[in-house]
């Protein structure tokens, strides 16, 4: 594809793969749908400021009330923690940009996509029941608007962004420190960031598999949510189980970079940082078993409440060493109160109200009478604007000199915070005395008597809101005016200050080192602890020039816009009404296109030629001997493992509740799950035949490998298609015929999308063994595409005695 | 051992547990099978063949893991990172199994 039509100016934007590049791409978006949906809210907050109030009808509160969660909590706070990850990480460990760098643009590109996206879902009646979706409000005779499905394709396609970038993020933070860097010697920053992917990678698969079980049950008229069987608490539980993680993921990079600013302008390394980013760990893993506390009046039993009650209060523990040692650096220190350090500060207070005010709600006894109320509302948004979004500001303010190269205007940051902490207060601290009023209502009587404090939080929200243009104005006047900077404005510890500001394309000229004690050295200052190091005595400088032009691709963002399109077409052509039975009706040119143009830019993708620079002496514990890609696959196949996962137990869950499920061998035939499986696993021995060709440089072996994994495939789907042809053809099992129905041909289903997918990897694979390629020692991709292929036989494995036998 | 016998010893195995998995079934109690006995205590014989098939099932995986991924040769470290998925996964089901069966 010829990208030298358009302007180096553009060019650069469109196609970049630099990670500082990337970052700032992520910044300015998430600054934008913060922006978006700063603004639903203070509709909302208008709405809301006097009783009996009709500024905004109810469809449209309620469309508002959604949008705002969804935008905020997946457009803004996670992608604005990403842009500081891209831009800083890379340089704070040392290494000159992510493992993958154009996946890292792809991922970008997916992520503004989908936010167009559930944007776009307003001209189809937006999401209109709560960032949580439950069901069975989201049933296709409760919600019948397509807008529906429109966010539920965006929220499709940023999963595939977030799960991409933990992937990457998570190579690269293993595999690419600078040498001596040890694991104990990064920041707390990029540790926070560590943790966070790691949840990400665990929890969004199974919001994946519920988005995709929503969707297919509106498009196609299964019966995952709208059955008592599966209903509402199989979404509260595939739901919070992701939604409990999702909380820490949008809280822990705020942590992280709080817990750096602080000892910059404390000029104290961080007190027990050890046991920070302990803490950090343990409260990321105990999140994946306290999902309950959210389903504490829906009958879960006493057992599974007693449960949830105590893994609660455990995951609370560690916040307390979080702060206790944030307090204890604070004590006694005298800190530079510049405005990175007040917002730091305001974070740490804010979110210490809020964490406490949690601890309420994990009591069963109070959260009967708090839950759905303002409470809760003032809880969360203590700790998700209070904690995450002033804390991420304060990142702002800090990195700013490194990303520009020039000052802000400090006086208007300081105002900047006063009055944003002040309208913060204003705002939210009345909610907690709404503790009666119930939340998510779009308008209220007179004589409730939550006038006044309404009145109180809508003037706050106007404070704080207008407080944010002080921000806005002062950056963009400032990254063209302001003052010069210099290198390292506010004698920073970590690596990003040793580079120029801003750092030159390929940031370092000589990868620095890190001494043993994991302190370094910067110009005459002192060794300093706990940090990513300066190179003894190195000369900062450009010693060598890398265009901001180099390294271009333009397949990112072509993938990108392919998906975006395809998923359009999935869900627009549904009428707005539909009917009843459910009849899928997509757009099918938006799909074709869609399909066509993403078969090419994958092509293009995996054709062009980028090589990656990678450092030969780089601290990779744990994981030297495994090469980077390698790495990356199984990652994604741990993640993969939890998406089969939460669709099992979703069977499971609809059939341990449902009084009668068919005899076994009475729907489908045993001796087609049989062939199936035969033909799967001796595609798996062929897969590793060619793999075995490869390596000893078989060409013929290689090709007839290949050719026969690919036919094996081809049998698999053929057999798989006339048994769904026969079951769907003879009328008592379509797919919207009941939950053995719904259950069996949404699994297998994905499966033979996998499947699928699979096989065009091995298309591939073949076009370029005709070609010669991979034999001896270049078999690594016939080893990848292995990975991935026997993990899907792996699943099948599963999935023959699960649908067949039992 | 030559790897290539090896793969091919893997695979008679594979197929080999596959074809006790399809014959296994031939021994359920002929009387109603719903599932809501599958973790009961009425049928018992039920469930023995559901745990059975389950244990195959999960031995196969394994099987494919170390051998055809390799996971056998691979750093110790590796194949822990690739267990906290399961981990994970057996959690959730865990928890949920909790909440549909103990009151
Ligand atoms: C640390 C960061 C935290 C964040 C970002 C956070 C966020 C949230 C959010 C968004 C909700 C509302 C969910 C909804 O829309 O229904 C919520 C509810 C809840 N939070 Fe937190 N929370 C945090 C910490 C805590 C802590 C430390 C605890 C307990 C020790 C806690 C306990 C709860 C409980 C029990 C609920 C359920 C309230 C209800 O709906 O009745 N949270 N939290
Ligand atoms: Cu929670």
């Amino acid at each position: 594809m010829s990208q030298d039509i358009l302007p180096p100016r553009i060019r650069r934007w469109l196609f970049t793969t630099n990670h500082k590049e990337v970052g700032i791409l992520y910044l300015v978006t998430a600054l934008f749908f913060f922006v978006a949906a700063g603004l639903l809210a203070l509709t909302m907050r208008t709405q809301l400021s006097v009783p009996d109030n009709h500024v905004l009808t109810e469809t449209l509160y309620n469309q508002f009330v959604t949008v705002h969660g969804l935008l905020m909590i997946f457009w803004v706070l996670s992608p604005f923690a990403f842009g500081f990850a891209n831009y800083i990480i890379p340089l704070q460990i040392g290494a000159r940009d992510l493992a993958f760098p154009r996946l890292n643009a792809m991922s970008y590109w997916f992520y503004l996509f989908s936010g167009v996206a559930i944007i776009m879902s307003f001209i189809f009646g937006a999401p209109d029941l709560g960032w949580t979706l439950y069901s069975p409000q989201t049933a296709i005779q409760f919600s019948p608007s397509i807008g529906l499905n429109v966010g539920a394709a965006a929220l499709i396609l940023i999963t595939v962004s977030i799960t991409m970038s933990s992937v990457n993020f998570l190579v690269t933070m293993f595999k690419m420190r600078a040498p001596g860097m040890k694991l104990r010697h990064m920041p707390v920053f990029p540790w926070a960031i560590l943790v966070t992917i790691f949840m990400m990678l665990y929890a969004f698969p199974s919001f994946l598999a519920a988005v995709l079980l929503l969707y297919v049950d509106r498009a196609f008229g299964t019966f995952y949510f709208s059955s008592i069987q599966g209903g509402a608490l199989l979404w509260d539980n595939v739901f919070w189980f992701f939604g409990h993680p999702e909380v820490y993921i949008v809280l822990f990079p705020a942590i992280g970079l709080i817990a750096d600013v602080i000892p910059t302008f404390t000029r104290r390394p961080l007190y027990g940082a050890k046991y920070v980013i302990g803490s950090m760990i343990a409260a990321a893993i105990i999140s994946f078993i306290v999902w309950g506390h959210h389903m504490f009046v829906t009958g879960i039993g006493l057992t599974s409440t007693k449960l949830y009650t105590v893994t609660t209060i455990a995951v609370s523990l560690p916040f307390d060493v979080m702060v206790i040692a944030m307090i204890e650096t604070l004590i006694k220190a005298r800190i530079k109160l510049k405005a990175a350090a007040l917002f730091a500060l305001g974070a740490i207070a804010l979110f210490v109200i809020g964490g406490i005010t949690g601890v309420y709600l994990a009591s069963v006894a109070l959260d009967h009478a708090l839950r759905g109320t303002y409470f809760v509302v003032a809880h969360f948004h203590y700790i998700m604007v209070g904690g995450s979004i002033m804390g991420l500001i304060a990142g702002l303010y800090y990195w700013f000199p490194k990303f520009t190269g020039r000052m802000y205007n400090e006086t208007v940051a300081k105002i900047h915070f006063v009055v944003s902490f002040i309208g913060f207060n204003i705002l939210y601290f009345p909610m907690f005395l709404l503790l009666d009023m119930p939340r998510r209502i779009q308008t209220y009587a007179p004589d409730t008597g939550w006038g006044s404090l309404n009145s109180l939080a809508t003037l706050g929200g106007f404070i704080f809101g207008g407080a944010q243009v002080l921000l806005f104005l002062n950056l963009f006047l400032s990254q063209r005016k302001g003052l010069p900077s210099g290198p390292n404005p506010w004698d920073g510890w970590t690596l990003e200050w040793s580079l120029p500001s801003p750092p030159p394309a390929h940031d370092f000229d000589t990868i620095p080192t890190i001494a043993e004690d994991g302190t370094y050295h910067f110009g005459d200052s002192p060794g300093l602890p706990n940090g990513a190091g300066y190179p003894n005595g190195s000369k900062i400088g450009n010693g060598y020039s890398h265009s901001h032009l180099e390294g271009l691709s333009a397949w990112p963002i072509v993938v990108a816009f392919a998906a975006f399109i395809f998923f359009l077409g999935l869900t627009i052509g549904q009428p707005n009404n539909p009917t009843t039975p459910v009849t899928f009706q997509p757009f099918w040119p938006l799909i074709a296109d869609g399909a066509i143009l993403g078969v090419i830019a994958l092509y293009g993708y995996s054709r062009e030629r980028f090589s990656v620079h990678e450092e030969t002496r780089t601290e990779s514990w744990p994981f030297r001997e495994v090469p980077n890609v390698k790495l990356g696959i199984w990652t994604f196949l741990g993640a993969e493992v939890i998406f089969f996962g939460v669709l099992i137990g979703a069977y499971f869950f609809v059939r341990t509740n449902s009084p009668t499920w068919p005899e076994i061998g009475s729907l489908f035939d045993i001796r087609n799950g049989f062939a199936m499986t035969l033909v799967l696993l001796t595609s798996s021995l062929t897969a590793i035949m060619a793999l075995v060709s490869a390596k000893i440089g078989s060409r013929n072996g290689l090709i007839s490998s290949l050719l026969a994994t690919f036919g094996l495939g081809v049998a698999f789907l053929y057999i798989k298609s006339t048994e769904w042809v026969y079951l769907g053809t003879h009328g008592v099992f379509s797919v919207a015929s009941g939950l053995p129905a719904t259950s069996y041909f949404i699994t297998t289903g994905t499966h033979g999308v996998h499947v699928f997918a699979g096989m065009l990897m091995t298309l591939y694979l073949l076009v370029n063994s005709l070609k010669g390629r991979y034999l001896k020692g270049d078999h690594q991709a016939i080893e990848h595409f292995g990975l991935y292929w026997h993990f899907v036989d792996i699943v099948w494995v599963f999935l023959f005695p699960l649908f067949y036998l039992i | 051992m030559n790897t290539t016998y090896l793969y091919l010893l893997v695979f008679a195995i594979l197929v080999g547990s596959t074809d006790i998995e399809v014959n296994i079934v031939a021994l359920y109690p002929s009387a109603s099978t719903g599932v809501a006995m599958l973790f009961g205590t009425i049928a018992l014989s039920y469930g023995v063949i559901v745990s059975i098939l389950l244990g195959l099932a999960g031995m196969k995986a394994l099987l494919i893991a170390l051998f055809y991924q390799h996971l056998k040769y691979e750093p110790r470290s590796l194949s822990s990172w690739v267990l906290i998925g399961l981990v994970i996964a057996s959690l959730l089901m865990s928890l949920v199994f909790i909440q549909l069966h103990v009151h």
